[in-house]
């Protein structure tokens, strides 16, 4: 089965969340995250094709989803990949 | 464990309560107003219940409001029905009806975030899917509006097929709308089909969101931005952190201070009542130093226990927490420990208990059993009279040593609590940490009365818990320092005959002598008590530490509360209470042990010191620990490692400084 050819696109300009700097946008693609931090992220509302901006970069780290703001560990930020959307209006 | 009401029709005024609707649950995701909303429908009629095989737990009242009349349960906030988590389990088993000694709510109230519609809707749909008859409370519908969004409350009913009431639960609006829709007959949903896993889930309520909320929400939160931006950064958050921490403690001590006197005069003025009324004799003596001082022993703690949970209360309200836990989380991380972990830390330098009853704020288990060991590390209030004692011994007349060895104490415990919760959390509780996932909820205004209420219902709890266990202990030393009753010794004796003959002509000095009958009176009856056997029993097990049986007294008895071994060595040095008093010092200061060396050497004196630092010789506390964990082999193992680090330490201590010369 030949893969799509827009979704390889995508999921080589996919790229964790921690490599986005301060303000900038990405559109949550995939979590490399397995079990209970996948279960609650979702939860949290990390869902979908959520739009995630960065608030503060480092370890931990802030961002905004929707009308949550969630501080996360390092480890959970780097297993979820994000498309970038570039910096906010 | 706290039940609700049996399950009887309710009489309900002059409104027409359905005799089904006896029992509501509110659920909801965390910060959206359920607690605000719990309390303004039950006020003081509520207390806390604890679940069985559970560390979570929920509050429980009685709603009786405009008519109305019914139980109502505040379950602990949770993002879903189906996480891996104490409350969301809790949650999840009660809905179900899987509660064993608690029927299924005949209703449920889902608090919902209006300002946050999304997410809290793929909640709302788990709760729905269960078909329990449900009423949604959109909670902060002004915030909302204020935010440029409208919510069109019917079609979001209809979409939900479950009434929704706008309500703001901070002032009261929309609540008796909302106890209105309770009442009303469930309907059958109206045939809305709801979500089944979270992909379709989440279609649906991007669905609901874009047909049922109007309006464009404000790009950005200024507030929040410009707030977050100085607390959550790493250097001036850190201050800010310091700065609220040292305000808080500054508060609590400074403001506790006074009512701790009253109570303590309080109950000294009581004891000295009791001892006027009751006759002298066994029931005399259990009663005012047994049952009275045992009380006072636990209340007067209470002003600082009140302080620390309404000042923790307020600045959790405000969102301040969060902030403050994120920038822990680097520090206290290379520990093991989470950074929720520091409202335990530093609360336990006021008392451990409620230390360890705050230690509920760290969700993942592990994270929270490490940090409830290693609480009671921390320098607490009941150290300091045994600081205070033992750091006068040893520098006399040297205030900056003596303050520097005040701050060596608290290094030393903080010290040992990281650095245990490090081989905890590499050995025992080994595992990987939790990673750091937390919702930064918006700032707000806090609220007086939810911060009243709750510390109104720790209070109960500390009372309940703690008094009750701390009494029967003392209760128990009181007696087997008491008994087996022995004669006065001759020499007490032989005095008091003296003070007789002297009582007409010198009565001042006849006063003199009896005290000094009742000083060797009080020594002869704890060295010939059950206590007293014991410490001769056990001095070779302390002294390596360089105890000898006297001292061995003061730890034994110090066994259920450490400030007890202040008043142990008053009694068997001075039988005087006030340790202010120099005299008092002075004689313990020179007190001899049997084979004429002095009871305190520097080095004895030193080896004590890091002892009651290290020691838990505090046994209220292991009840609490035990609750709080689920199991008493926690309890049992903090007791143990805390001795045996405190054995250790004092071992090295005392034998380094005889190697030095230290005498």
């Amino acid at each position: 089965m030949t893969a799509d050819p827009a979704v390889v696109s995508e999921q080589v300009a996919c790229v964790p969340l921690t490599h986005l700097a301060v303000g900038e946008r990405g559109r949550l693609w995939a979590s490399n995250l397995a079990g209970h931090e996948r279960r609650v992220l979702e939860a949290m509302g990390l869902v979908g094709e959520s739009e995630i901006r960065i608030i503060k970069g480092g370890e931990p780290c802030i961002v905004q989803v929707n009308s949550t703001r969630l501080a996360l560990a390092g480890t959970v930020a780097s297993q979820i990949l994000v498309m970038p959307l570039g910096k906010s209006a | 464990m706290t039940r609700l009401c049996d399950q009887t029709a309710v009489s309900n005024g002059d409104r027409a309560t359905p005799a089904r609707l006896t029992r509501i649950a509110l659920l909801g995701n965390p910060n959206t107003g359920k607690t605000t909303l719990f309390n303004r429908l039950c006020g003081i009629r509520a207390r806390t219940a604890n679940f069985p095989g559970s560390t979570v737990d929920a509050r429980v009242g009685r709603c009786v409001r405009n008519g109305f009349r019914f139980d109502a349960i505040d379950l602990p906030g949770t993002y879903s029905l189906h996480l891996d988590l104490p409350e969301s389990r809790l949650c999840r088993r009660l809905i179900e009806g899987r509660i064993e000694w608690l029927a299924a709510p005949d209703g449920v109230v889902v608090v919902v975030d209006a300002t946050n519609l999304f997410r809290n809707l793929l909640f709302v749909a788990e709760v729905l899917r269960t078909g329990r008859h449900a009423v949604v409370a959109l909670n902060m519908v002004d915030l909302a509006e204020r935010l440029g969004l409208q919510v069109d409350i019917e079609r979001l009913s209809r979409s939900l097929g479950c009434p929704v009431v706008p309500i703001c639960a901070r002032s009261g609006e929309g609540v008796d709308e909302l106890l209105e829709a309770m009442a009303a007959p469930g309907g059958d949903g109206g045939g809305v089909r709801y979500p089944q896993d979270t992909e379709s889930a989440v279609h649906w309520a991007n669905e609901l969101v874009a047909t049922c909320v109007g309006g464009e929400r404000a790009a950005t939160d200024t507030l929040t931005e410009r707030l977050d931006a100085i607390f959550t950064h790493p250097v001036a958050g850190l201050g800010v952190f310091v700065a609220t921490m040292t305000a808080l403690f500054l508060v609590i001590f400074s403001l506790a201070d006074v009512p701790m006197r009253l109570i303590d005069v309080m109950f000294a003025n009581l004891g000295q009542w009791l001892g006027g009324v009751v006759p002298s004799g066994a029931l005399g003596d259990l009663l005012v130093n047994g049952v009275v001082a045992g009380v006072a022993g636990t209340v007067v703690f209470l002003p600082q226990i009140c302080l620390l949970f309404f000042l923790i209360s307020l600045l959790e309200d405000t969102g301040y927490l969060a902030r403050a836990a994120f920038v822990m989380e680097r520090l206290l991380r290379r520990f093991g420990l989470p950074g929720q972990a520091f409202v335990p830390l530093l609360s336990a330098h006021a008392c451990a208990i409620p230390a360890i009853m705050s230690a509920r704020l760290i969700p993942d288990f592990r994270d929270r059993v490490a940090t409830i060991l290693v609480a009671p590390l921390m320098s607490c209030s009941a150290r300091l009279p045994v600081y205070v004692l033992l750091i006068g011994l040893l520098f006399v007349d040297n205030p900056l040593a003596a303050g520097l060895a005040f701050t060596a104490c608290y290094a030393l415990g903080a010290g040992a609590a990281v650095g245990t919760a490090f081989i905890l959390r590499r050995t025992i509780l080994k595992g990987r940490a939790r990673p750091m996932v937390i919702e930064l909820p918006s700032y707000k205004r806090p609220s007086v009365r939810t911060a009243l209420l709750t510390t109104l219902d720790r209070a109960r709890l500390f009372i309940r818990k703690a008094g009750t266990v701390i009494m029967a202990i003392c209760i128990i030393l009181w007696w087997l320092s008491a008994y087996p009753r022995t004669d006065p010794p001759a020499e007490a004796l032989s005095l008091r005959a003296e003070a007789r003959q002297l009582e007409a002509a010198e009565p001042a000095h006849a006063g003199e002598l009896r005290l000094e009958a009742g000083v060797l009176e009080s020594r002869h009856a704890l060295a010939e008590s059950a206590i007293g056997r014991a410490g001769r029993f056990v001095e070779p097990i302390f002294k390596p530490l360089g105890y000898d049986w006297q001292l061995s007294i003061g730890l034994l008895t110090s066994f259920a509360a450490r400030e007890v071994f202040v008043s142990t060595m008053a009694v068997i040095f001075a039988a005087a209470e006030d340790t202010n008093d120099p005299t008092v010092l002075h004689r313990i200061r020179v007190a001899r042990r049997s084979d004429g060396g002095p009871v305190f050497s520097r080095a004895t004196a030193a080896s004590l010191l890091v002892f009651y630092v290290l020691a838990m010789q505090c046994l209220p506390t292991l009840p609490v620990t035990k609750r709080e964990t689920g199991s008493w082999w926690w309890a049992v193992l903090q007791f143990s490692y805390m001795f045996a680090l405190a054995y250790g330490a004092a071992f090295l201590t005392y034998q380094a400084l005889r190697l030095a010369g230290v005498s």
